[in-house]
């Protein structure tokens, strides 16, 4: 009774790679066995047309030299570019630097020279004006805030010309406010005396230049 | 004097070496020995002429370029064959494995004068086979090209994948195992 060798042994066979003492066995095997043998003949006639395939693809000796003339100029190309590419580490360092530097002046300076000129904008500055009690009696000055209040207990002296603010009630008021600005602005003024001058300590006192109301009159 | 250098230069045009890839003159004899063999490998797994040209020639800059000493040229080979298999390989995955239509004169085979009909056969079992190959697992295609393409035995093959010789045989083995079914199931004609 004959058993067949594993289909495996076969494409070994074909290779050529079996051991010498097994090649008759097989081959013997081969022409008793048609099932095998018709495995095989299948196996054998796939790796003959992938040799066809295989001496299809050739150079011929002009393609082979063009090819080559191609080749060493990609080698030229190479040779050529080789420390260049070494450099790498320090051409990317090149390239990063004026990037940081860049992304600094955005980042920082730029918004920190902003920041600068709004406070140079709104440092508050002494002012030192002279106030008469005719201007808030004549209604020359627009007053609000602790003013209103302040005048309600300011005491008048006869002719109700000159005005006398208690020195201790009036240390807030909002004067120069534009009547059209909501927003209420915090002005302060000091009255050391109602003849003597007042200081005035606010940032907003700017706004005195587009108040509409009222005139003030040095 | 003459005879004794030319000796000494066929000499090293057989097995001694060694062979450095930064060398002009072994730069040139690895080219004339491997150029084929790397192409056709390549062509076979990315199906493009050109781009098989380009990858055969980025594994010999490779060489080049790193300077390789090989004792023989048979090292050479197989470290040019694992590079430019590798690479296709990549090439391959990398554009998604669409099939680019190549030329059909390359595929023909018109040696031999026979009747209409079994050429015509011929010729529709050659591109079913061709195109079975196609279908296969990359491991399995790939060593089936190296087998058949490259024309490496399983020792070669072995050096080239890094694995073992039983290894081989049995993935050749499946290989045309896998081929055989996928053209049954197309019912090729086998002549």
């Amino acid at each position: 009774m004959s058993t067949c060798p594993n289909s495996d042994g076969y494409s070994i066979y074909l290779d050529g790679e079996i051991p010498k003492q097994y090649e008759t066995e097989y081959r013997q095997h081969l022409d008793d066995c048609i099932a095998c043998k018709k495995n095989y003949e299948n196996m054998q006639s796939i790796t003959r047309i992938l040799h066809e395939d295989a001496e299809a693809i050739q150079f011929t000796k002009a393609e082979l030299d063009e090819s080559f003339i191609k080749l060493q100029r990609l080698v030229q190309f190479q040779e050529n570019t080789k420390y260049t590419k070494r450099n790498d580490g320090m051409r990317t360092l090149k390239h990063a630097l004026p990037a940081i530097a860049a992304a600094l002046i955005i980042g920082i300076f730029i918004p920190l020279k902003f920041k600068q000129a709004e406070s140079d904008a709104f440092t508050p500055t002494l002012h030192t004006i002279n106030p008469t009690s005719r201007l808030i009696a004549t209604k020359g000055i627009v007053a609000e805030g602790s003013l209103s209040e302040a005048l309600q207990t300011a005491s008048y002296t006869a002719n109700k010309s000159t005005l006398e603010f208690n020195q201790n009630l009036v240390n807030s008021v909002d004067i120069f406010r534009p009547a059209t600005l909501n927003e209420p602005s915090n002005i302060q003024i000091k009255i050391f005396d109602k003849t003597d001058s007042f200081q005035k300590t606010n940032s907003d006192f700017y706004q005195t230049s587009y108040y509409t109301k009222g005139r003030f009159l040095p | 004097m003459l005879s004794t250098m030319n000796d000494s230069i066929l000499k090293k045009t057989k097995e001694t070496g060694p062979y450095r890839g930064d060398s002009q003159t072994d730069f040139k004899l690895i080219y004339d020995e491997t150029m084929t063999l790397l192409f056709r490998i390549a062509y076979k797994v990315v199906n493009d002429e050109e781009i098989a040209e380009d990858m055969a020639h980025d594994s010999l800059l490779k060489l080049h370029e790193k300077a390789m000493v090989f004792p023989t040229i048979d090292d050479a080979k197989y470290w040019l064959i694992r590079v430019v298999k590798n690479a296709s390989l990549n090439y391959v995955k990398r554009r998604g494995r669409q099939k680019i239509a190549y030329d059909k004169a390359l595929r023909e085979d018109t040696r031999k004068t026979e009747s209409g009909e079994t050429v015509l056969l011929k010729k529709e079992t050659k591109e079913a086979v061709l195109e079975a190959l196609d279908q296969l697992p990359e491991k399995l295609r790939a060593i089936l090209i190296l087998r058949e393409y490259a024309e490496l035995n399983y020792k070669e093959i072995g050096r080239v994948l890094g694995i073992t010789e039983g290894n081989v045989k049995v993935r050749v083995f499946r290989a045309r195992e896998r081929l055989s079914k996928i053209l049954g199931e197309d019912d090729v004609y086998m002549p």
